[in-house]
């Protein structure tokens, strides 16, 4: 780093009024966030996102601004309480989003609809926003309607059937997996709109499905359906073009390695390092062919060397003789991986409640893109600044609307 | 709209995706590969299983919208050529192992230094710089250094990945939001960047609170398709009469109702149990015993395998149960929702004669941001366009360039 002064971020000065809730729309307007947009949070006690009820909290008890969950989600954002469902309220998002770039929401189909605050109504008050849906299935269909969250989409995606063991359940990551796919397809259509808006004058209505955008995150399987009628199934750690390609058992609990011999010169090296170069010869072993044709054997004798050894010991005999290998990173060894730990993965966010949680930080390294990276609001806490210094106010008045719980 | 920025890709399988995306938002994309295409081109499937540069459906699938060109790099008369490029270029986008292509003379401060505007973005396994950085691992340890290869897989078994490769979207599909970013940047700012993405962390970037579990209570987040529920396991996976599906109970004041249309429709059928008499509403989960939750879910699971995964997600439409089928590649392809939403889209590939069918927009837009406007490139395809009509190579010069190698 050669300078000291923070840079403009690229978003500076674009306003986004935002209805998130738990991941996926979070997640988008997130990165907005980051990258120095003004995103206010638009929540309220009448209806809560989920997310400050999503584990872990702090000593696991519950509480709206004790979810290491939530915080991870909304750095970087201001956080407005306001009943959506009161007309007053209402009143109030169209004067903000009227001073606004672009209006962000993640509920099912018709929840705006009801409150008058869709799309063609804010087009009313602002003639070129930008508006984005982020739903399951999308706005239009017989299932647009149907609501569901992430862990169970991906059974629909198919990521579930093609992930996991042939013989065992389907079994796609434990987590709602899509609610992490999506989000960054939104943010590059966002900019695109952005910019469209910059060249023309035009905002736009973006109706994005997580099962669509999740897709093209499994799209050659797709393509295999449809070229050569094979619907694919769950394999495990195999690949055609390797072996062995798995995972290994080590010393521990549930500790495992991942091995991935990419040619001949790894197969040897590999044979090498288990004190066998006998079987780097052997008949059975020693081609890429005879490798596949007897994996499962192959498989036995790797997991048998690994078995007594701890992770760290496999990796290090492996990664000196120039084998492709890993832990198979639990999150306490993404908390210890010193390549993480080179990139800063993982940095202090102090927050007044949960103390010096980490945040994680984005995949990416740039001189002149440094992520504005600011603690989780606690729920409300921007909402008399944003009522007084954007929708000027009075403080009287700012006190009449949270007794009449317009403001709660 | 990204139409009007020029792209060039080099990437192999890690990470096409990205230019995939910016081309799909309109960005004019050219793939540089070596002479005889990169090895994404060997990555199965295959068109009718046969093996050929030209019918990877892996390469098929993230290279949509682009056209293709091949230049070798490793000569000076590609490296010349490959400037050519830059100089009218707005971003590159490369998956070279760290300083590859610094050793070519091709690194970003000299790239810079003919075109200030420009944005790299260099996709590698661990990033440009630390202790790992020079080790080319594949999916499989990048999934496994990431943290989503523990998340994935049963409970009780060893972990197992997804078949399409992970790390490689994740990172391409980051990359390609950095990217957008960047290029809105310069537009605004002026000045060009280098985006270092680490794919291992693109990895990390996917867990939802994998890391955040461990910061605030010391535990390790789990893969299976149950959840640690307060002090009791819930399954997600059900198996039904032909598959499975995906749902899970509630209980909480607001929540358990949300079981009362699943209770209704068993309770028509006469397998509804003593489920009515359950503290649905009543309890919250943190205080239930693993004993009353085993016993719900045999009752729930026995009914589940009477009925197919088409009849149940029928029933869940009609009567709002909040599950989904769990669908094959099979099922996807035929799915009435995405049918109906004109998701598939047909895309000509003249040099079969047929017509191939593709997954459509991941975004729907009122100004018809995202389109799909032509197949994958064979390998070399566009030679002679990009570098005959545009940069005004003669035929003598391609023929020269194409015996020597460099093209």
């Amino acid at each position: 780093m050669t300078t000291s002064t923070p840079k403009a971020l690229p978003l500076a000065g674009i306003r986004v009024v935002d209805y998130c809730w738990a991941v996926a729309g979070p997640v988008v307007t997130k990165y907005l966030a980051m990258m120095g947009a003004e995103v206010i949070k638009i929540e309220s006690r009448a209806r809560l996102d989920g997310a400050r009820l999503g584990n872990p909290f702090l000593e696991g008890k519950p509480g709206v601004n004790k979810s290491g969950y939530f915080a991870t989600h909304n750095p970087s954002k201001m956080s407005v309480r306001m009943d959506i469902s009161k007309p007053e309220a209402q009143a109030l998002i169209r004067r903000l989003v009227a001073r606004a770039d672009i209006v962000s929401e993640s509920f099912s189909t018709k929840v705006l609809r009801e409150h008058n605050l869709h799309y063609e109504e804010m087009k009313k008050v602002k003639a070129d926003i930008i508006m984005i849906s982020l739903t399951m299935q999308g706005q239009t269909g017989p299932f647009a309607h149907h609501v569901g969250f992430g862990r169970t989409l991906g059974g629909l995606a198919g990521f579930d059937h093609l992930t996991g063991w042939p013989n065992s359940n389907p079994a796609a990551p434990n987590q709602p997996y899509t609610d992490l796919v999506v989000p960054w397809f939104a943010v590059a259509s966002i900019v695109a709109a952005l910019r469209h808006r910059n060249a023309t004058g035009l905002g736009q209505y973006i109706d994005m499905s997580q099962l669509e955008a999740g897709e093209h995150f499994l799209e050659p399987a797709l393509l295999d359906y449809f070229v050569n009628g094979r619907s694919e199934k769950r394999v495990g750690n195999r690949t055609p073009g390797a072996a062995p390609h798995n995972v290994y058992p080590c010393q521990g609990t549930d500790r495992w390695v991942a091995i991935a011999v990419m040619n001949d010169a790894m197969w040897t090296a590999l044979c090498q390092a288990m004190g066998k170069p006998g079987i780097a010869i052997d008949e059975r072993f020693a081609t890429l062919l005879a490798r596949k044709r007897n994996e499962e054997a192959l498989d036995h004798i790797t997991g048998e060397w690994t078995r007594p050894q701890t992770v760290e010991e496999v990796v290090a005999k492996l990664r000196g003789a120039g084998v492709s290998t890993g832990a198979v990173a639990r999150g306490e060894d993404l908390h210890s991986d010193a390549q993480l730990k080179h990139r800063g993965h993982l940095r202090i966010v102090e927050h007044p409640v949960l103390g010096k949680p980490t945040q994680v930080w984005p995949s990416f390294r740039s001189d002149e893109m440094e992520p504005e990276m600011r603690r989780a609001p606690l729920l409300g806490e921007h909402t008399h600044h944003v009522c007084r210094e954007i929708l000027g106010l009075p403080p009287e008045e700012i006190t009449r609307l949270e007794e009449a719980q317009v403001l709660f | 709209m990204l139409t009007g920025y020029r792209i060039l890709d080099l990437t192999d399988e890690k990470g096409p995706l990205c230019s995939r995306i910016l081309g799909d938002l309109g960005a004019d994309v050219v793939k540089v590969e070596p002479p005889g295409g990169n090895r994404s081109r060997r990555m199965g499937p295959f068109y009718h299983d046969e093996p050929h540069p030209n019918k990877s459906l892996y390469f098929w699938s993230y290279n949509t919208n682009k056209r293709g060109v091949t230049l070798n790099l490793a000569t000076s008369d590609g490296r010349a050529l490959f400037k050519r490029l830059v100089a009218k270029a707005d971003a590159v986008i490369e998956s070279f192992m760290p300083l590859q292509l610094k050793a070519w003379g091709l690194g970003y401060h000299d790239l810079r230094a003919i075109n200030p505007r420009l944005i790299m973005t260099s996709i590698t396994p661990y990033g440009q710089s630390g202790p790992d950085a020079q080790y080319e691992d594949p999916d499989l340890v990048l999934m496994a250094r990431g943290g989503l290869l523990y998340m994935s897989g049963e409970t009780d078994g060893p972990p197992g990945r997804t078949r399409v490769p992970q790390s490689y979207n994740q990172a391409g599909a980051q990359a390609a939001m950095m990217t957008s970013l960047a290029l809105y940047h310069r537009d605004v700012h002026g000045r060009g960047q280098h985006i270092d993405l680490s794919m291992q962390e693109a990895v990390a970037n996917a867990l939802i609170s994998v890391q955040t579990h461990w910061d605030v209570l010391r535990v390790n987040e789990r893969r299976g398709t149950s959840q640690v529920r307060g002090k009791v396991i819930g399954r997600y996976s059900w198996p039904c009469k032909d598959g499975y599906i995906n749902w899970c109970w509630w209980v909480a004041p607001g929540w358990g109702q949300k079981n009362y249309p699943l209770l209704e429709w068993m309770t028509e059928l006469g397998m509804q149990g003593d489920l009515w008499d359950q503290p649905w509403e009543e309890k919250s989960t943190a205080d239930l015993k693993q004993a009353e939750v085993d016993h719900w879910e045999d009752v729930f699971g026995a009914f589940f395998k009477t009925q197919t995964k088409a009849e149940i997600y029928r029933q869940a439409l009609k009567r709002r149960i909040m599950l989904f089928p769990t669908y094959e590649p099979s099922d996807v392809a035929n799915y009435e929702q995405l049918r109906e939403r004109n998701y598939w889209h047909e895309v000509e590939h003249p040099e079969l004669g047929e017509k191939v069918t593709y997954p459509g927009a991941f975004v729907l837009t009122m100004a018809n941001m995202w389109s799909l406007r032509r197949r994958p490139p064979l390998v070399g395809e566009h030679n002679r366009e990009v570098f005959g009509d545009e940069l005004g190579l003669t035929t003598e010069q391609l023929v020269s360039l194409k015996s020597a190698g460099v093209v």
